[in-house]
C-alpha cells in the first residue's frame, strides 16, 4: 500500500485541555489510526471520550498536544477545505443567509465565480432533496433538515475526506433512520472517504467499513471492528447474521466502556463532594 | 402578522388618536382648560403658516438638524468604535459589560453642565452631550453582540476556508448586526433627547430653545406647534432607523 492510500493518518496523538478552573484534562492519549481513501470509519464510545475531539484533529481544526496528523500523506498543519470536509453536531448554517446562500459560502470564501457558485449549490442541495427550500432561512426548516443542508454545503466544495461529526445525534431515532439511509445514498453517490461519529449502533454497523470503538477516560481506541460486507449495502444487511452478530459484538464492548464511564463519573462525583464538604 | 390583523390594529390606534383629538377640542370648547396650558387645535394649526415663514424656525430647526446629526455620529462611531475594541477581547468584555449596561441607567442629564463648561453654550455642547448620552447603548449592546457570537460559526466558517478578514466580514459582522442596529436605534433616540433636553436647558439657537422661549412668553399655541414639529423630528427620525433594522431582519 502506498502513502497515498491512506487519507486520513494520525500517529500517537494526544490531547490535553486546560480546563477553566485550571484542571488538565486527557481527552486522547496516543490514539493512532489510519484511514484509508474510500473508506466509511465510525467513531463509537462514551460520551466524553473524545470523539469530537479526534474529529477536529483529524479535519486540522484543532492542533492536538503531541503526535502526527497526516492528511493524504502531507502533515497536517490546518484546515484544508478542498480536501477535508466538516459537518458538525450542532446546527452551524448562518441565520442571516438563505439556505442557497449558506451552501455557496465556502466556494465564496475560496473566490469562485458566482454563476458556477449558484450552480453547484443548487446541484448538491438537490442531492439531499431540499431545492424547494433554496431561499428559505435556516431557522424555517427542522434539525434533520438543516443538517441536510449542512451535508450539501459540505459536498458543495468537493472534498476528497468528509468529517462528520453525530450529524444527526439530536434527532429522533425515526428521522435517524431515514436520514442515515438517505444519507448512505448521497455518500455512496459521491464515492467520499467518511469518517463519521454516531452513537447508533446501527447506524455504525450499517454504514462503515470499521468502526472504531473508544474507551473514555483518558480516550483511546479499544478496538476496530470490521464490517466485511461490500457497500452499498440492501436494507436486507440489517438482518443479516453478519450484522447482528458484530452489532452484539459492539454492544457488548460499549457496554463495558458505558459500565466504566458512568462509574467513573460517579466516583468523581462523590470527591468533588467530599471536597466541598471540607471547604 | 396577517394583513386583516395589521389593519385593525391601525384602526384601532387612529381610533386611540381621534379620542385623545376630541377631548381636547371638547375641553378647550367648553373653555374647561385654561387657554395658557391648552390652546385650541385649531389654533396650534394656525400656527403653522407663520412658523413655516419665520426665519427664527428653520434657522432653529437647521441647528436642532445639525446637532442630532453630530450626536449621531459622535455616538455611533465612538460606540462602535469602543465596542469592537472591547468586544473582540473576551476579559475586557467580561469587566466593561456590566459598567455599560450600568452606565445606561444613570440619569445622564447630571453631566450636562459640565458639557456647557468645557464647549460654551452652543451647539458643540449638545453635540457632546447627546453623543455622550447615545454613546452607552451603541457601545454596550456592540460589545454584547460581538462577544456573544457563537463559536460554533466561527469553526465552521474557519472549517469551509475562511481567511481573517472574511470571518470578520461574512461572520462577525452579520452575526453581530441585529443587535447592534437595536443598540443604535435606542442611541439615536436618546441623542435626540439629549439635544433636545440640552437645548432646553441652556442655550441660544434651536428647537428646544424656541420652545422654551415660546412657553417663558406664554406663547402656547406656538409651543404646541413647535412640540408638534418636534414630534414629527423624532417620528422621521426613528422610521428610518427602523427601515434599515428591517432591511437587515430580511437579509
Ligand atoms: N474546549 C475544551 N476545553 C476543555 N475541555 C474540553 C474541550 N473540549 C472537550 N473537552 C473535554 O474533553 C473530553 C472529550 O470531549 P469530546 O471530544 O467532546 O468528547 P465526545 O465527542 O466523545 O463526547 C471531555 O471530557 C470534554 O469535557
Ligand atoms: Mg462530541
Amino acid at each position: 500500500m502506498t502513502m497515498t492510500d491512506i487519507a486520513l493518518c494520525a500517529t500517537n496523538v494526544s490531547m490535553l485541555y486546560e480546563t477553566q478552573r485550571g484542571r488538565q484534562v486527557t481527552a486522547l492519549e496516543t490514539v493512532s489510526l489510519e484511514v484509508r481513501r474510500g473508506e466509511f470509519v465510525s467513531l463509537i464510545g462514551p460520551s466524553g471520550c473524545g470523539k469530537s475531539t479526534l474529529l477536529y484533529i483529524l479535519g486540522g481544526l484543532r492542533g492536538q498536544t503531541s503526535g502526527e496528523v497526516a492528511l493524504l500523506g502531507q502533515r497536517m498543519t490546518g484546515p484544508v477545505p478542498t480536501k477535508v470536509g466538516f459537518v458538525f453536531q450542532d446546527y452551524t448554517l448562518f441565520p442571516w443567509r438563505t439556505i442557497l446562500a449558506n451552501i455557496e459560502v465556502g466556494l465564496e470564501f475560496r473566490g469562485v465565480g458566482k454563476r458556477e457558485r449558484r450552480e453547484r449549490a443548487e446541484a448538491n442541495l438537490d442531492l439531499v432533496g431540499l431545492s424547494a427550500f433554496a431561499q428559505a432561512y435556516p431557522g424555517e426548516l427542522s434539525g434533520g433538515m438543516q443538517q441536510r443542508v449542512a451535508i450539501a454545503r459540505a459536498l458543495a466544495m468537493d472534498p476528497e475526506i468528509l468529517l462528520m461529526d453525530e450529524p444527526f445525534g439530536a434527532l429522533d431515532e425515526q428521522t435517524r433512520t431515514v436520514l442515515g439511509e438517505e444519507l448512505a445514498r448521497i455518500l455512496e453517490q459521491a464515492g467520499k472517504t467518511i469518517v463519521f461519529v454516531t452513537h447508533s449502533l446501527t447506524e455504525a454497523v450499517f454504514l462503515s467499513d470499521r468502526v472504531v470503538v473508544m474507551s473514555g477516560r483518558p480516550g483511546r481506541i479499544k478496538e476496530i471492528l470490521t464490517v466485511d460486507e461490500p457497500r452499498p449495502r440492501k436494507p436486507g444487511f440489517a438482518m443479516s447474521a453478519e450484522f447482528t452478530d458484530t452489532r452484539n459484538r459492539l454492544f457488548d464492548l460499549l457496554h463495558d466502556e458505558m459500565r466504566a464511564a458512568t462509574l467513573a463519573e460517579l466516583g468523581a462525583g462523590r470527591q468533588n463532594g467530599g471536597r466541598r464538604g471540607e471547604a | 402578522m396577517a394583513r386583516r390583523e395589521r389593519l385593525r390594529v391601525a384602526a384601532i390606534q387612529l381610533g386611540l388618536a381621534a379620542v385623545v383629538l376630541v377631548v381636547w377640542v371638547y375641553q378647550t370648547r367648553t373653555g374647561r382648560v385654561s387657554p395658557i396650558l391648552l390652546p385650541q387645535p385649531e389654533k396650534v394649526l394656525a400656527e403653522f403658516p407663520d412658523m413655516l415663514r419665520d426665519s427664527t424656525f428653520w434657522a432653529g430647526l437647521r441647528v436642532t438638524a445639525v446637532e442630532l446629526g453630530g450626536a449621531f455620529v459622535l455616538a455611533t462611531a465612538s460606540g462602535l468604535l469602543v465596542g469592537v475594541l472591547v468586544g473582540r477581547w473576551a476579559a475586557a468584555a467580561r469587566i466593561t459589560s456590566p459598567l455599560l449596561v450600568w452606565a445606561q441607567t444613570v440619569p445622564i442629564i447630571l453631566f450636562y453642565p459640565i458639557c456647557i463648561l468645557l464647549f460654551g453654550i452652543g451647539p458643540m455642547s449638545k453635540v457632546a452631550f447627546g453623543g455622550f448620552y447615545g454613546f452607552f447603548p451603541v457601545a454596550a449592546n456592540t460589545v454584547l453582540a460581538l462577544s456573544t457570537v457563537p463559536a460554533r460559526y466561527l469553526t465552521a466558517a474557519a472549517a469551509l476556508g475562511a481567511d481573517r478578514r472574511q470571518i470578520v466580514t461574512r461572520v462577525l459582522i452579520p452575526a453581530a448586526r441585529p443587535l447592534v442596529l437595536s443598540g443604535v436605534r435606542l442611541g439615536a433616540a436618546l441623542c435626540l433627547i439629549g439635544v433636545i433636553a440640552g437645548e432646553l436647558l441652556g442655550s441660544t439657537e434651536g428647537l428646544g430653545y424656541n420652545i422654551a422661549s415660546s412657553a417663558g412668553g406664554f406663547r402656547t399655541a406656538e409651543l404646541y406647534a413647535y412640540i408638534t414639529v418636534a414630534l414629527i423630528l423624532v417620528a422621521i427620525f426613528n422610521f428610518a432607523i427602523t427601515r434599515a433594522e428591517d432591511r437587515d431582519a430580511s437579509g
